[in-house]
């Protein structure tokens, strides 16, 4: 029986598709050659990752932005509501590194709190799309027929408006704030992670292993969640990294519109918005916010790609 | 071939019309009173009422819906404005060249300047213009396009003064929105053009070709290009639709008067039928759009060719594209 689970779990020893099946085949053949010792698939990825100084590059950014906005009261000099009105409008300067703005608040320390809004909006976003995407992707994926036919139909309509379109009119209907920008960033976004999830299940769906799962009456979710969902995550785990980047510009944007998020919130979209009638005399208002959205979507982007390289040694030769 | 497009064309229909309903009900449920908007803060209740009634807020959902659809589908007409009275679809024909410029600009610069900056760094991978032009791509893709359009209008407008900072006119007028509408777009079809590149110049029958003796140049413009330029094109909605959404911030920086001018304003009056006929036309346009690109497509990628094709017909494709086709 031993053997027999071996096998089963085991579908292709192919390298593109190590998913934790490898993990538990690594865990069961210690004693082969060419492995010295247990490591997780986890493991593995993350030690490709590092050997690309890009990647890591991007990574190391990311996580100090991150680092950056959960210790902004401990970092920042001010506080990001203290009005200053005798001193609107200065030039960044040590005493205010980047800065005030028209009502004399200090942008770096607004920058820093910022940091909270925009990058937990860009992964709540990310969050809520892929619990909804991927649970359509894998009912789409797995029991095919009508019901496949019927939530791709529904991905269709829904790419049939540019994804900033559909962000806008969700938001309007919403109104704006917080929670509403994330569920219209979110929703706009499920298609396509649910179009991603269906294709990847499309082979495997067909594959002998989970034949054998069924026929030893292996209940749905268990073979969705246990077997097929780990095989098909891994250009989920690329799209969700850039996806991040994507949702924090279009939260921007949406904020820039008078939608989403809006001043006097910190967030770097509204901040931007804010900064936009004093382009001509105070041009620095505008500078800082848009490179920290450039930094983090920079950052974002490398590591992805680092992380697609790293998870499809096919690619990288 | 007829059959794909025949059959593309009629799923369009369903698509569009389920995409208006999708469109009426998200604003349907929108907040706030567009009559008390209208009639201004001192509107008693009667006349409220009255105005309401008038305009066919107290139908049903399903009523309206239909009104709706019958209005724009059968008789073109997206209802008026609730503030200025235009007709919404009138003020969308005169305004929609202006959008549709920044788009077409978008693909054109990326198709004559990303997918070459794309092929270039493939060919001579890991060299100082592969660097160079993959960090533009980086850059280009990771900045918000709103935000380097108001950088360009402070260096090229504040500062140097060359080029107007908003409004329309002559050419000089659509030079900087068009850098920023564009950078975005050639930044991912640069890198989209090296990645697959890379992955066709490492396929057995770019090897084969090579043992054969055929001459770098040849094997890359007969044997790689065709092939590697497949997702490149698909790319090009996905950079359509990515330039559509960038040109309605770009036209807000720059106050060009297109529809992302006319659908901010909208927004900030909560000016209903415009948001709605917007959206609903965009969402056509977008898909029609899609459409011309299924169809090109089909045309380009022999394995949908080969699926409808009559099996008569003459073959018509290149040596160079049938290769992938067979395999």
């Amino acid at each position: 029986m031993k053997i027999m689970e071996k096998r089963i779990r085991c579908p292709q020893e192919d390298s593109r598709r190590v998913g934790h099946n490898m993990n538990s085949f690594l865990a069961e053949n210690e004693s082969m050659e060419a492995i010295p010792k247990k490591q997780s698939y986890f493991v593995i990825i993350m030690q490709r990752v590092f050997k690309n100084p890009v990647a890591t590059t991007g990574l190391i950014v990311f996580v100090i932005m991150v680092l950056l906005a959960v210790l902004a009261p401990l970092i920042a000099p001010y506080d990001y509501v203290e009005m200053n009105p005798l001193n609107r409008f200065s030039s960044p300067s040590w005493k205010h590194l980047c800065g005030t703005d028209d009502f004399g608040r200090d942008i770096f320390s607004r920058l820093l709190y910022g940091a909270r809004y925009s990058l937990s909006l860009g992964v709540a976003a990310q969050i809520l799309q892929l619990t909804l995407g991927v649970f359509l992707g894998c009912i789409a994926g797995y029991y095919g027929g009508r019901t496949e036919q019927i939530i791709m139909r529904a991905c269709d309509i829904m790419q049939a408006i540019p994804n900033l379109l559909l962000a806008i009119i969700i938001s309007t209907a919403l109104g704006i704030g917080f929670i509403n920008t994330v569920i219209a960033l979110g929703v706009g976004h499920v298609a396509s992670s649910c179009r991603l999830i269906r294709a990847q299940f499309l082979p495997l769906r067909e594959l002998e292993y989970v034949e054998a799962e069924r026929s030893i009456n292996c209940s749905a979710s268990r073979l969705i969640f246990r077997h097929l969902l780990p095989n098909a995550v891994s250009p989920l785990i690329v799209q969700t990294t850039m996806g991040i980047g994507g949702a924090i510009t279009s939260a921007a944007a949406l904020s820039f519109l008078g939608l989403g998020v809006q001043p006097p919130t910190p967030e770097w979209g509204a901040m931007l918005t804010a900064a936009t009638p004093y382009i001509r005399y105070y041009p620095y208002m505008i500078y800082f916010p848009g490179i920290c959205i450039a930094i983090v979507v920079m950052a974002l982007n490398l590591f992805g790609d680092g992380l697609r390289d790293a998870l499809d040694p096919k690619l990288k030769q | 071939m007829k059959r794909y497009v025949i059959k593309r064309i009629l799923l369009i229909i369903p698509v569009v019309i389920i995409v208006a309903i999708l469109v009426f009900t998200i604003m349907y449920f929108c907040p706030g009173d567009p009559v008390s908007v209208i009639l201004g803060g001192h509107a008693s209740d009667i006349e409220i009422a009255a105005k309401r009634a008038e305009m066919g807020f107290d139908d049903p959902y399903i009523l309206q819906l239909g009104k709706f659809l019958f209005n724009f589908f059968i008789k073109g007409d997206l209802g008026r404005s609730y503030i200025t009275d235009q007709s919404v679809i009138e003020v969308i024909m005169a305004r929609f060249p202006r959008t549709l410029i920044f788009s077409l600009a978008c693909i054109i610069l990326s198709v004559i300047i990303g997918i070459p900056l794309g092929m270039v760094a493939a060919v001579h991978r890991n060299s100082w213009g592969d660097r160079i032009s993959m960090i533009f791509a980086l850059i280009g893709s990771s900045l918000p396009n709103f935000w380097l359009a108001l950088q360009l209008v402070i260096i090229f407008a504040l500062r140097l003064g060359w080029l107007p900072a908003y409004g329309i006119g002559g050419i000089k007028y659509y030079i900087l929105p068009i850098m920023a509408a564009s950078l975005d777009g050639i930044a991912q079809e640069a890198r989209q053009t090296r990645s697959s590149m890379l992955e066709v110049i490492r396929s057995d029958y770019v090897t084969t070709a090579r043992a054969k003796g055929i001459p770098e140049r040849k094997i890359l413009i007969r044997h790689v290009l065709p092939n590697a330029l497949i997702p490149v094109i698909q790319t090009m909605g996905n950079i359509f639709a990515r330039s559509l959404g960038g040109a309605l911030l770009i036209e807000t920086v720059f106050s060009i008067p297109g529809m992302g001018v006319y659908l901010q304003t909208g927004i900030a009056n909560r000016d209903y039928p415009v948001v709605r006929g917007s959206v609903v036309f965009l969402a056509v346009v977008f898909s029609i759009v899609m459409l011309l690109v299924d169809i090109a497509f089909a045309y380009i990628d022999p394995r949908i060719k080969a699926q409808y094709e009559n099996h008569g017909k003459k073959n018509t494709l290149s040596p160079g594209r049938q290769q992938k086709g067979g395999a």
